[in-house]
């Protein structure tokens, strides 16, 4: 039979009884309780069954369970004995709620794992109409008779939706929301105007424009400029990417390589500790370049650093080597990374 | 009925009935109270594959497992079916409870509303299916999932019931955030430089009778959302009380990586009257910058002291420039 209804009267007329035990919690309760696998133990119903001690006998608190449909219920505390295995060995035991259909009970019992020098945890028994075990706890036991308890308690769930906008602010446990529920995504802090400083020795120098003013980076000569980051808390993967915003002061040519020379000097540490320095160089190609368009050239990919480190980058352009022919309009630099929330 | 209660021995006296309780009590009753079991409601949720209708070939509606309440009945299914569509039309696959078959089966209805006459025929609606020339072209999932009339208890969500990234941003409320230039983030413009002047606190002066101008930088934020910023500036006399008025400016400059910059600009002419130096900063909005997330904004911020609507005979101290913007979490 495919298709079943429950519960009709009489006892002569389409799915009408006698209706059994199958038929009430095997059916009827298993389905709408969500009876299946692991589940289920009941959710804030007395102590919710809960496995304790760190020597034999172990406790199990009162609760109650849904064990393939059936109704279990513990109203006193119960207590389950932990044998210790011989020296030398361990042991891996299962606390259960095990519904046996021979005798017509559902109990607290132990499953037994095998004592080893390296034991595996017990296979649970779930044959409908036979057996069926639930796992309260994992108890891994030594010879020296010490117990470490898992918990592996799954618990009972409706076989319903929730209605339209139940899950209201008290529903939520305080600090149930954490950065691992929310999407990782990007974030940026960018420095420009201001925010950067120019070189003591070789500065780059705030410019006059047509249309803006912006820090202008030599050529044929070496200029700098320095800017202050922090990695923020939330950081995710223990690095960031820089990257260096900029406008060709003159179109590139577009006959062959025009390469703008970047060279980064950096400084990084938490506080109380030593400056770590590392340097570099990019030399993004200008000659297909405009003057009217900002570029965003890459300056440092996956640079490690940790959250509250700060990372000092002194930008300079090496103009006397590089063969872009003309000053550049750098507008910001920006250390872009991936944030938990 | 205007009330009743549930379950008690002795039948015949107060609410237990005199021959005995029956289903009607039983389900249509109180499982059905319980199980919300009205209207379309309910298929159950999770429970196997959720009577799930999709093509079986031809002009069959393929049902999967699962389990539905119906006006309180409990239906369940174990082995996908088939239910035959007529041609040509649309019908609904319905899982229908008869109260003369005392049966609860999947059926499909013709074109039109279903029946929902308790006591007689009851049927939730699964999908509408609809047929063209010997084969099914569309099926409107209509499945409504069983609820509980119950509330959730406080706290029940746990960080566990929280599969991973499932708090998207669209699951956050949408709320203001400011990104601020000022002091030193603030460079002066080459040909018009407003001056950083001692004062308690020392501040930006934009002079009156000249122009005073400055620059900042910002890449507009990734978790922005909406079309606009909002550009406000910190300011507050640098004297005495007065009746004048300030214009104040700005133009930008912005653009995606790799795009032409793009210009925009705006004035507005800001009151003094009322105004105190002693009663700290006032924050006036100079309008609205179109921008995208990722733009990056290069801002000239200035006093237009030379325009003839700027009447303020005094420098204004300027603290701060703000950009307001809707972030989306």
């Amino acid at each position: 039979m495919t298709e079943r209804s429950m519960f009709w009267d009489g006892i002569a007329l389409g799915d009408c009884g006698p209706y059994t035990t199958l038929h009430v919690q095997d059916r009827f309760f298993r389905m709408l309780l969500n009876g299946t696998g692991d589940r289920g133990v009941l959710r804030n119903w007395l102590d919710e069954l809960e496995v304790s001690g760190a020597a034999s006998p172990v406790t199990v608190a009162t609760g109650g369970a849904i064990v393939c449909g059936g109704f279990f219920a513990s109203d006193v505390a119960a207590s389950v004995n932990i044998p210790t295995p011989a020296a030398g060995l361990s042991r891996y035991d299962r606390i259960v709620v095990r519904r046996d259909w021979a005798t017509y009970t559902t109990r607290i019992a132990r499953r037994a794992g095998l004592p080893a020098a390296a034991p595996a945890i017990p296979a649970l028994v779930q044959t409908a109409n036979v057996t069926w075990e639930i796992p309260l706890a994992t108890v891994l036991v030594d010879d020296a008779g010490t117990l470490a308890l898992t918990d592996t308690r799954d618990f009972a769930s409706f076989s319903t939706a929730w209605p339209a906008n139940a899950v209201t602010t008290d529903k939520y446990a305080v600090g149930a929301v954490t950065p691992a529920d929310v999407p990782d995504r990007t974030r940026y802090d960018l420095k420009g105007s201001g925010e950067i400083e120019p070189d003591s020795t070789t500065p780059c120098v705030w410019t006059a424009g047509a249309s803006y003013d912006y820090w202008s980076f030599a050529d044929a000569a070496t200029t700098a400029g320095w800017v202050y980051f922090q990695a923020p808390v939330g950081l995710v993967g223990g690095q960031v990417d820089v990257y260096v915003w900029s406008v060709p002061n003159v179109n590139g040519a577009g006959i062959g390589a025009e390469l703008c020379q970047w060279d980064y000097d950096t400084y990084s540490g938490l506080y109380g500790g030593t400056l770590a320095t590392t340097n570099g160089t990019i030399s993004p190609d200008q000659q297909a370049r405009l003057n009217t368009t900002v570029y965003r050239d890459q300056l440092l990919a996956g640079f490690a650093i940790t959250a509250g480190e700060i990372l000092i980058i002194k930008l300079s352009r090496d103009g006397a080597a590089d063969s872009y022919n003309s000053a550049m309009r750098l507008l910001g630099i920006e250390m872009s990374r991936t944030a938990d929330a | 009925m205007a009330e009743m209660s549930y379950l008690w021995d002795n039948p015949g006296t107060g609410d237990s009935p005199g021959g005995g309780y029956s289903q009607t009590e039983f389900m249509n009753e109180m499982f059905r109270m319980i199980l919300n079991g009205t209207g379309n409601l309910g298929v159950l949720y999770g429970w196997l594959n959720e009577l799930e209708v999709t093509d079986g070939g031809g002009l069959n509606a393929a049902v999967n497992t699962g389990g539905a309440v119906v006006y309180g009945f409990a239906y369940e299914n174990d082995a996908a079916l088939n239910v035959a569509i007529g041609n040509n039309t649309t019908e609904w696959v319905v899982v229908r409870a008869s109260w003369a078959a005392q049966t609860a089966r999947l059926v499909a209805i013709a074109p039109g509303a279903f029946t929902q006459t308790a006591g007689v025929t009851y049927d939730i609606p699964l999908a509408q299916v609809t047929t063209v020339a010997g084969v099914i072209t569309l099926i409107t999932d209509t499945r409504e999932f069983c609820e509980f009339t119950t509330d959730l208890i406080d706290n029940v969500v746990e960080t566990e019931h929280i599969p991973a990234d499932a708090i998207t941003t669209a699951k956050l409320e949408n709320q203001i955030r400011w990104v601020l230039r000022g002091e030193g983030q603030l460079e002066p413009d080459v040909t018009n430089p407003v001056g950083w002047i001692t004062g308690s606190p020392p501040y930006w002066a934009f002079e009156n009778g000249q122009t005073d101008t400055g620059w900042v930088t910002l890449r507009v934020p990734a978790d922005f959302t909406g079309a606009t910023t909002e550009v406000f500036f910190w300011n507050t006399l640098t004297a005495v009380a007065s009746t004048g008025d300030v214009v104040w400016a700005w133009s930008s400059w912005d653009a995606q990586p790799g795009a032409v910059l793009a210009n925009q600009s705006n004035s507005v002419v800001v009151p003094q009257a009322g105004r105190v130096q002693a009663n700290g900063a006032y924050r006036d909005s100079i309008g609205t910058i179109a921008v995208t997330a990722g733009d990056i904004v290069h801002v000239e911020v200035y006093r237009d002291g030379t325009n003839i609507l700027d009447t303020e005979v005094q420098p204004v101290a300027l603290h701060l420039v703000e950009f307001a913007y809707t972030a989306d979490s």
